[in-house]
């Protein structure tokens, strides 16, 4: 068994608190992503979890068993590196077998595991090559190979793909993936990249100053994202965000006014929320609806529209309404014209609102 | 207009001639400008090579000459009748015991405070010390040394010039070996770490191999310093059987004011190994001297 | 938590810090105690004077004259070599024919001990049989006393050391100079700079750390100086070239007193440590940008 559960866990680097009360309970062979910007603490609860840093207060327990004070090595747990930190005085065969011999396992079942994760990592002939003589690419599948051969019950992933240029990281990630299928060990994964988060979890942790801020499926937090941050940090291109104030709010429906006047129905939100109220309301730019002439008629404001990004598949455009920039996804057969103006509806269905402390009235109701 | 406009000016409208005449001359300066300086460092050196090979009356003469006439190795043969062989074995002996035994020391305690964390800023206080006794006069404390090397019975023995010298060559050692450690990424002994190596598994399978080549420059370094150090070889060693190669220069330049041949000659048997260095370590030497190798 | 092991710490610094101790932190306290007694080794014996010693000591010639000494040897032997480094890093920064060759060459001095250095030269500055009278001889002039005359015997000395470390100082600028990125020069040329402009406006600012610590480095060192006065004058002629450490030696190792060679050593220790916190300042401050 291999579960984590973390419980109030704590990190204080002198006076300064990183990682003010995490709780968090990891399944076996879950695929768990911390994503956050940098400084957010994602890094530090790792190297917590992995036992290179002490921790200043709570518990990590893996498969049951409390681990705080058991050294780093006999946590069952290996991890890759951020820059691999591979030997770089070892080849590559050594590199993987240096740690099985530290563990006292016999030189034939160590080649043979070496062996093994050479195969599915495409490393056979590399092995023995010195890491100076490895590309990016190999040299990050040699750090997950000396992960693979130790047999871990968790693995922990520093921002292995950071590296690695962006052609690369799409094709490791769906290395990785695999990898964790076939394996279906419990691993943990920190990156600040969303689109990784987004591909690879099976459970995403957004950390934000040392807390996290919403758990759950990838899709989960994208449909309904718990706070502002989560929304905002969560899908690309980012959720547009229309200042916005309650108007009307009464048993049978909430009205909102967005700046320059125009009106919206929104489900109805009275328990929480009072006239007056100023509000965020948050749309992603592949939900804002853009009409043609035809249906101009539906509209409910119009953005004028500085630059717009042709990407072959769909069209990126960048605008504003009323002060407010916004950013719309358009359909690649939409007629762009010279206008620089595109007549939108807003779906209230896809519309999240935000009291004006971040939190989600969807996600409060 | 300003002058740097004026030059400008004045460089555009010079006939082409003069610009190269120009260039040639300054490539003149150039060239007898570092001639005068190699000639001036390398021609002392030069002397001492041809001194050794030369008839004594070619040097004890009133118009002397650079080059021998003829070349004679009697300075080399009445040198080793006069126990060379045994003082350049004094000198490898305190040389390489002083140096391993720096070597270790400070390459465990650079390790300590490059990694470790310690209280109230301990490390940074433990690095003063360090530099003050590095650049502290040694002669400063020859008086209480010489009472504790009389104390123990170490006066006039090796070991006991091995023991001293831990006064220049530890923090010396200590000093270079910081950069070296600093240089081994916290990672790689991390990721060593969760592969369940213990600190001694680290240091001998990691941390040495990877310092290796700043082991190697800094023990030559360690070496050179031993080789040269002349203060403490004169005030601690007295028997003449004892004596290191530098502390055998000065006694024969007072007792045979004038036997150049032999006196060059040990320069020059003194000086091979230390001159064969000279390229090899060239790119570690700034940051050896910078701590003041002497 | 890898590093937090109090135990490994201690057993990884205990040595060197044992031996620091023995060696230096000791001896020091030994002969701050030395400072103020007078000590007796033959017949075993010492009692404390309180401040005689060093009343005594600044009531001493000889040992005002070595302060002198030192000062003056210190500061023109490092500015000298400092000067001349600068002027050597300039030709070397550039490619030549042989430069492979030739910056080998021009270290070598520094690299010999000072007892061959001393030794070559004062066979140099020979009345009778040195080079350097041979050859003032062929163009005309008067064989000099290099090492006998009282008013020429110090900066005799300085010269050799300026052989031999000149070297050291020319590396040091030479490192500062390689690590100026060469787009920056380019750019003042650019902007219309001719070369001695580049120099004085760009080049030498730029390098302004590495010449200081150049300097630094050898006013410590010179401070220190003893082997060379030793092996060529002796102090001498009378007292001359007697620096602070050759006044300590003699008066420690050849006359024995040993509580006036304490006090002086005290005295010296003050400004070694002064001038080390210097150093250190720098250093330290370096490494933190």
């Amino acid at each position: 068994m291999s579960d984590l559960k973390l419980t109030a866990v704590k990190k204080s680097f002198a006076k300064t608190e990183i990682i003010k009360g995490v709780d968090l309970d990891i399944k076996d062979g879950e695929f768990i992503v911390f994503v956050g910007p940098s400084g957010c603490g994602k890094s530090t609860l790792l190297r917590t979890i992995a036992g290179l840093e002490d921790l200043s207060a709570g518990a990590i327990e893996i498969g049951g068993k409390m681990v705080n004070n058991i050294d780093a090595a006999k946590r069952g747990i290996a991890m890759v590196f951020q820059s691999y930190a591979l030997y770089p005085h070892k080849s590559v065969y050594d590199n993987m077998a240096f740690g099985l011999k530290m563990n006292g396992i016999d030189k034939e079942e160590s080649a043979k595991r070496i062996q093994h994760a050479a195969e599915i990592l495409q490393l056979d002939q590399l092995l023995d090559r010195k890491p100076k003589q490895l590309s990016g690419g190999q040299r990050q599948r040699v750090a997950i190979g000396r992960a693979i051969v130790r047999e871990p019950d968790v693995f922990l992933f520093d921002e292995p793909l950071s590296n690695l240029d962006a052609e690369l990281r799409v094709e490791m990630r769906v290395q990785l993936t695999r990898l964790h299928r076939r394996l279906n060990a419990t691993m943990i994964y920190v990156t600040h990249d969303q689109v990784e988060a987004m591909t690879m979890a099976d459970r995403i942790v957004v950390l934000k100053d040392g807390r996290i801020e919403q758990v759950g499926s990838p899709l989960e937090l994208y449909k309904q994202p718990r706070n502002k941050f989560v929304a905002g940090f969560l899908g690309s291109p980012k959720m547009n965000f229309i200042d916005a104030v309650i108007t009307q709010c009464d048993c049978q429906h909430t009205q909102i006014t967005l700046p320059g006047g125009v009106s919206l129905s929104v489900p109805k939100y009275s328990l929480v929320a009072q006239v007056g109220d100023k509000i965020s309301l948050g749309i992603r730019p592949n939900d804002l609806i853009a009409l043609d002439d035809s249906q101009s008629t539906d509209k409910d404001f119009d953005i004028q529209i500085d630059v717009s990004e042709h990407l072959g598949g769909q069209t990126i455009a960048y605008g504003s309404y009323a002060d407010q920039s916004l950013i719309i996804e358009l359909d690649k057969d939409f007629a762009l014209k010279d206008q620089h103006q595109i007549a939108v509806k807003l779906p209230v269905e896809h519309c999240h609102l935000f009291a004006s402390d971040g939190l989600s009235f969807t996600a409060a109701q | 207009m300003n002058p740097l406009q004026q030059t400008a000016a004045m460089t555009a409208t010079a006939p082409k001639v003069n610009f190269s005449m120009l260039r040639l001359s300054r490539s003149f300066l150039f060239y007898a400008a570092l001639v005068l300086c190699l000639t001036f460092f390398i021609t002392p050196v030069l002397w001492m090579v041809a001194t050794a090979f030369k008839e004594p009356g070619e040097y004890v003469s009133s118009t002397p000459s650079f080059w021998p006439s003829s070349l004679t190795l009697e300075h080399f043969q009445a040198l080793i009748n006069d126990g060379f062989l045994k003082r350049l074995g004094n000198t490898v002996i305190v040389a390489f015991g002083a140096t391993a035994a720096s070597i270790m020391l400070g390459f465990m305690a650079a390790y300590a405070l490059v990694r470790y964390q310690f209280p109230a800023r301990l490390d940074i206080a433990f690095l003063l010390l360090v530099l003050i006794v590095k650049l502290m006069p040694p002669i400063v404390v020859a008086i209480p040394l010489y009472g504790l090397l009389k104390d123990i019975g170490l006066l006039d023995s090796l070991f006991g010039l091995v023991l001293v010298y831990q006064l220049y060559t530890l923090p010396f050692c200590i000093w270079m070996l910081l950069g070296f450690v600093r240089d081994v990424p916290l990672e790689i002994e991390e990721a060593a770490a969760l592969d369940n190596a213990n600190i001694l598994q680290r240091l001998w399978h990691i941390v040495l191999p990877l310092c290796k080549p700043g082991l190697v420059a800094t023990s030559i370094f360690t070496l050179i310093l031993c080789w040269n150090e002349f203060p403490f070889a004169l005030l601690f060693l007295q028997k003449p059987s004892s004596f290191t190669l530098p502390l055998y220069i000065s006694n024969f330049i007072t007792e045979n004011e004038t036997f150049w041949g032999q006196l060059m000659g040990i320069g020059l048997l003194s000086s091979i190994p230390v001159l064969l260095f000279a390229g090899f370590i060239q790119k570690h030497l700034i940051r050896g001297f910078s701590m003041g190798l002497k | 938590m890898i590093f937090s092991n109090k135990k490994h710490l201690t057993l990884l610094l205990i040595p060197a810090l044992l031996v620091l101790f023995i060696f230096a932190i000791y001896p020091v306290i030994q002969v701050t105690i030395y400072s103020f007694m007078e000590v007796d080794f033959s017949a075993n014996e010492s009692h404390f004077i309180g401040l005689q010693n060093y009343r005594d000591l600044l009531d001493d010639w000889f040992f005002t004259t070595s302060i002198q000494n030192t000062v003056q040897f210190s500061i023109v032997a490092s500015v000298i070599q400092v000067i001349l480094g600068i002027l050597l890093a300039i030709l070397f920064n550039r490619n030549f024919p042989g430069k492979r060759f030739a910056l080998p060459v021009i270290i070598y001095p520094m690299m010999l001990s000072t007892l061959v250095c001393s030794a070559i030269w004062r066979s140099w500055y020979h009345y009778d049989f040195g080079m350097l009278n041979h050859w003032l001889g062929i163009i005309g002039v008067e064989p000099i006393e290099w090492l006998f005359n009282p008013s020429l015997a110090l900066y005799s000395v300085i010269l050799v050391d300026v052989w031999q470390w000149t070297p050291m100082t020319f590396l040091i600028v030479l490192a500062g100079l390689q690590s100026i990125p060469q787009d920056i020069s380019e750019a003042a040329r650019t902007d219309g700079a001719n070369e001695l402009q580049v120099l004085c406006y760009i080049t030498l600012p730029m390098i302004k750390g590495h010449i200081m610590l150049a300097l630094l480095l050898r006013t410590l060192d010179t401070f220190k100086i003893f082997d060379k006065v030793y092996a060529l004058t002796d102090g001498g002629p009378g007292n001359a070239t007697e620096t602070m450490s050759v006044f300590v030696y003699r008066n420690g190792f050849k006359f024995f007193e040993i509580g006036l060679a304490s006090a002086a050593s005290v005295f010296m220790l003050a400004i070694a440590c002064a001038l080390s916190i210097v150093y250190a300042t720098k250093i330290l401050g370096d490494q933190n940008k």
